[in-house]
Formats: C-alpha cells, sequence, structure tokens
C-alpha cells in the first residue's frame, strides 16, 4: 500500500508503545550480551599469551 | 524454539496486517540469548564439537589443557559461524519449509544483517584465536572448513545438484583433521580416515532425512536426492553409501592404527548401520515409491546414525586410552 495516503493501517498506540519498548529492551540486551563477549575475548587473548610465554619460558605451573 | 515465544504477533485491521516483535513481556534476555544460539546450529555443532575433540585427545603429542580447550571454543565458534551465514543466505528458503521457518531469521526476530555479521565476525574470531591457541595449520584447516561449509555447500551447491549433500559433506568432515592438527601441527593417517567416515556418512544421514523432509524441500525447491531422482533412487543410494560406510570405517583397524575395541565397535555398529539402511531400501512402498510406513525405517536409520557416529568416534577415544 503506498505510503502517505492516509490509508495505512492504523496501529493502537499502546502497540506502538509496546513495540518500541521491545526494541529497547532487545538493543539493551544486545549491548550488554556485546560488551561481555568483547570481554571474554579480551581474557582469552590474555590467558592464551600467557600459557604460550610460560610455556616458551618452561613455566612447569603454567603447563 | 517455541512457537509462543517464536512467532511473530500479528495485529491490525481487516485492511492489512502488520508483523510486529513478541510482547515486550515475552522478551527476556534468555528468549534473546536463545534465538543467537539457534543461529548457530547447536546440535549440529555438538557432533562437530565431539568428532574434533576425538581428533584432538587420540593426536600424538602434548598440548596444554587450557589451549586445547581454546581449540575445542574455536572448533565451534567455526561450526557455529558457518551455521550462522547459511541461516542468512537461506533465509529466503528456510521461510517455506516447515521444518525451518521458526528459525531466528526467516521468524524475523532477528535480522538478515545481524545474522551474517555474527556469523563472519565469529569466523573471523575463531580462526585468529585458533592461529593463536593452536598452530597455523589447524587455523587453516578451520577456515577451509568453514569457507568449504559456505561458499562451497550453501552458496553453490545446495539450490544447484542433488549431489550437495555428497560434496558438501566435506566441510562437517574436517573437525577430526583440525582435533590432531591444533596438537601435531600436522595431518595424520588416522584423522584423514575418521574424516572420510564422517563424509560417506553424511549422504545417508541427510538423504534418510530428505526422505521424511522431502515436500519441505520439494516447496522450497532444494534439489535434494528424493526431489530430483525420487524416492526408490534415493534409497539405493542410502544403502550403497552405507555399504562403502562399514568397510572404510574398519580400516583403521585393518592398518593397525586403532585397537581391537574400535574394531569390534566398527563392526557392530556397521552390522546396526546396514540393517537400518536395508529396511529403508525394503519399506513397503506404493508404486511411486512413497512409504507406506510413513517413512519409519527412514526415521529410525537417522537417529541411529546420529547414534553411530558419537558411539563410533567413542570408541576411538576409548580404544586409544583403554584398548
Amino acid at each position: 500500500m503506498p505510503s502517505g495516503t492516509g490509508m495505512e493501517p492504523a496501529i493502537p498506540p499502546e502497540t506502538e508503545t509496546s513495540r518500541q519498548d521491545v526494541e529497547r529492551r532487545r538493543r539493551r540486551i544486545r549491548n550488554y550480551a556485546l560488551l561481555i563477549a568483547l570481554l571474554a575475548l579480551a581474557a582469552l587473548f590474555y590467558a592464551i599469551a600467557m600459557v604460550r610465554m610460560a610455556a616458551e619460558h618452561r613455566l612447569p605451573y603454567f603447563d | 524454539m517455541g512457537p509462543v515465544a517464536g512467532a511473530p504477533v500479528t495485529a491490525g485491521g481487516a485492511a492489512a496486517e502488520v508483523e510486529l516483535s513478541p510482547p515486550a513481556a515475552e522478551l527476556s534476555a534468555w528468549t534473546e540469548i536463545r534465538d543467537w544460539v539457534t543461529l548457530l546450529k547447536p546440535r549440529v555443532m555438538l557432533l562437530v564439537v565431539f568428532t574434533g575433540v576425538v581428533g584432538l585427545l587420540v593426536a600424538p603429542g602434548h598440548l596444554n589443557p587450557f589451549l586445547a580447550a581454546a581449540s575445542v571454543l574455536c572448533i565451534a565458534m567455526g561450526a557455529g559461524a558457518a551455521g550462522a551465514i547459511n541461516m542468512w543466505y537461506d533465509r529466503d528458503i528456510d521461510a517455506v519449509m516447515r521444518r525451518t521457518a521458526g528459525r531466528p531469521v526467516p521468524a524475523g526476530r532477528i535480522s538478515a544483517e545481524a545474522a551474517l555479521a555474527f556469523g563472519v565476525v565469529l569466523a573471523i574470531v575463531s580462526v585468529l584465536v585458533m592461529l593463536l591457541a593452536a598452530n597455523p595449520v589447524a587455523a587453516a584447516e578451520l577456515a577451509a572448513s568453514i569457507a568449504f561449509y559456505v561458499f562451497v555447500y550453501t552458496i553453490w551447491l545446495k539450490r544447484r545438484t542433488p549431489q550437495n549433500i555428497v560434496i558438501g559433506g566435506a566441510a562437517g568432515a574436517f573437525p577430526p583433521l583440525i582435533g590432531w592438527a591444533a596438537v601435531t601441527g600436522s595431518v595424520g593417517a588416522l584423522p584423514a580416515l575418521l574424516c572420510a567416515i564422517v563424509f560417506f556418512w553424511t549422504p545417508p544421514h541427510f538423504w534418510a532425512l530428505s526422505l521424511f523432509a522431502r515436500s519441505d524441500y520439494q516447496r522450497a525447491g532444494v534439489p535434494m536426492l528424493p526431489v530430483v531422482a525420487g524416492l526408490r533412487t534415493t534409497r539405493r543410494h542410502i544403502f550403497l553409501y552405507s555399504a562403502l560406510l562399514v568397510p572404510l570405517s574398519l580400516l583403521p583397524w585393518a592398518l593397525g592404527l586403532v585397537g581391537a575395541v574400535y574394531g569390534a565397535a566398527a563392526l557392530l555398529l556397521g552390522l546396526g548401520f546396514i540393517w537400518h539402511a536395508l529396511r529403508v531400501l525394503r519399506d513397503q512402498q506404493n508404486e511411486t515409491g512413497a512409504s507406506l510406513t510413513r517413512d519409519a525405517p527412514a526415521k529410525a536409520l537417522f537417529r541411529f546414525s546420529i547414534s553411530y557416529l558419537f558411539l563410533l568416534f567413542t570408541a576411538v577415544a576409548v580404544d586409544r586410552f583403554f584398548g
């Protein structure tokens, strides 16, 4: 249906608010998930680097 | 994916319908996370990771347990990445197949662009971490398996040829090689044979599925073997590949790469596989080849084939440690 004709289906205001609310919550959840994933990745890189360095310098407690 | 949380909500008047996301009350961090996990095809990932872990466990040499765990994580991430990109590319056919219509992308819960970005980022990260945690050989094999699944199977073969699953099955066969290479930095005879076993296991496994899901594939225009060549031909192909799989599965024992524990397990499991394939071949059919038993033997073979691969690879590990 072409827009601007005044023929668009009417979305009840409470439904529109609900949709915006869902989008906001979804974005917030994704932002937190991304933060956790980035922190986990940084920790993983750090741990791998430490273990590899320890192995190269033959530190037995890392092996 | 539950129909309540999964199905798009419809609202609007008689003139038009507007698809909406699930109501706020239904959206929780858990449902959101569940959708993203679904993108990774977790059930496929489980089998892939398991075969990779066995490759890693039976490899000669030593890998720091933390680096071994990181390598396994990379195999899981790589498999998930390939699954997410596959769901992005196949969103049009997923939407018309009953089995896949509830997936997050066709159901509209995750946008196609987000699924693609998720898959690409995960693929890059998995290969990069594998390079750091293990070695370039394992990283290259992981990259090759992801690329094979995405470009060769998903984009090139899946919609073009009924042999899609035969050639595309190579992507799922990589993990034993990757696991082995993570420890040794090389390719060995045993993981190469394990790779060949998964390669020959894939066609009967997927063709059994396509026998009872053929209407889905037909509707989506995917040229799976039952759609293109017919049901009888598919049953014959299933039996042929099963008959090739069993002697192949005995080869690691015959070549002395594994012991009698594996040999006995491979023989028993192989006989079970042949028996199930024979039941599929002799299923009661009408004149068009359609099953009169609601494809019960094909469903049984599909279920058995999953257990078969798990048990066969368990036997490899058990044999190596206790045989």
